[in-house]
């Protein structure tokens, strides 16, 4: 097996990497893959890619002892069972003495992916409040009849009469607790229409005289 | 906190285990669905907040209480494992 090959196979293994990172960090998560990237994902990739690397280039050895009539694709045979190797075997060991961790491989693996995990949590919920502030902020100038039409419309009967007994009975806004509802409760791409409506809509003669002037 | 510190405090307190499992479980919560079976909110809150303390969860704040998100951390994810690895007996 010549260096080119081995090369090509240690590539595959860090582009296999990548790609069990994009679907093991959304997984433990709980996230979209944009809430995922980050340094902590990085650093997780980093791990794997280390890990796959050095198992393909130890079984680029044994491959180099299969029939001569796949040496085209020894570099493809090499990647497959280093990833095999470390994402089946090596990942799933925990080597102890006296009690004392020597080789504790899947916990370094497990506490890179929760670090990338939890990393990915933060930054979604971050991005939800954010979200949600900005639609709360648009929805507040409507008039309680109207937040009442929506929390009905998206939340179905009797919700209204329970949001007010539960902002009562919390001592809040029982307006704003409605808002929180519906915004907590829908989606960004079902709240955002909503939202948008407000200012698409003349309101008044004021607003219409705005729109003239400006 | 080292971490098998703060599984020991999961286990002997079930309503802190029971809270903490929910957000790991679910990894964001609001503070209103945490509450499902009639704890009063007084306790809730001190749970979360010793589950704070232990870095286990961390709290994006809201205008109203009720809505308050807590989402678990990696320490937490760590804990969860090792906590439902000792309650299949293994640690």
């Amino acid at each position: 097996m010549s260096d080119s090959d081995r090369l090509w196979a240690v590539i595959i293994a860090v582009a296999i990497s990548l790609l069990l990172a994009a679907i093991e960090i959304p997984n433990r998560s709980k996230t979209s893959l944009a809430a995922c990237l980050g340094v902590q994902s990085v650093f997780y990739w980093l791990v794997l890619a280390l890990g796959n690397s050095v198992t393909t280039l130890l079984a680029s050895v044994g491959v180099a002892k299969l029939s001569a009539g796949l040496s085209h694709f020894y570099f493809f045979a090499a990647a497959f069972f280093g990833v095999f190797a470390f994402e089946a075997i090596l990942k799933n060991t925990n080597i102890t003495m006296f009690d004392r961790g020597v080789l504790t491989i899947q916990d370094w693996i497990q506490n890179a992916l929760n670090g990338a995990s939890g990393a990915a949590i933060a930054k979604q919920a971050t991005m939800r409040q954010r979200q949600q502030n900005l639609a709360i902020d648009k929805l507040k100038p409507r008039s309680d009849q109207e937040i009442n039409t929506l929390v009905l419309n998206k939340l179905g009967p009797g919700v209204v009469e329970t949001l007010e007994e539960a902002a009562k009975k919390s001592s809040a806004d029982v307006k704003l607790y409605k808002i929180m509802q519906l915004v907590s409760q829908l989606t960004p791409s079902e709240y955002w229409p909503l939202s948008e409506k407000l200012t698409d809509e003349p309101r008044g003669p004021t607003r219409r005289i705005e729109k003239k002037g400006s | 906190m080292m971490i098998n510190d703060t599984v020991a405090l999961l286990i002997s307190n079930k309503l802190l285990q029971s809270v903490f499992m929910e957000i790991a479980k679910n990894r964001s919560v609001q503070f209103k669905d945490l509450n499902k079976n009639g704890v009063a909110n007084e306790q809730i809150e001190q749970a979360v907040t010793v589950l704070k303390e232990a870095d286990l969860i961390k709290e994006s704040p809201a205008p109203i209480r009720d809505f308050n998100m807590y989402y678990v951390t990696a320490d937490g994810l760590n804990a969860s494992r090792k906590l439902s690895l000792a309650e299949g007996g293994h640690l």
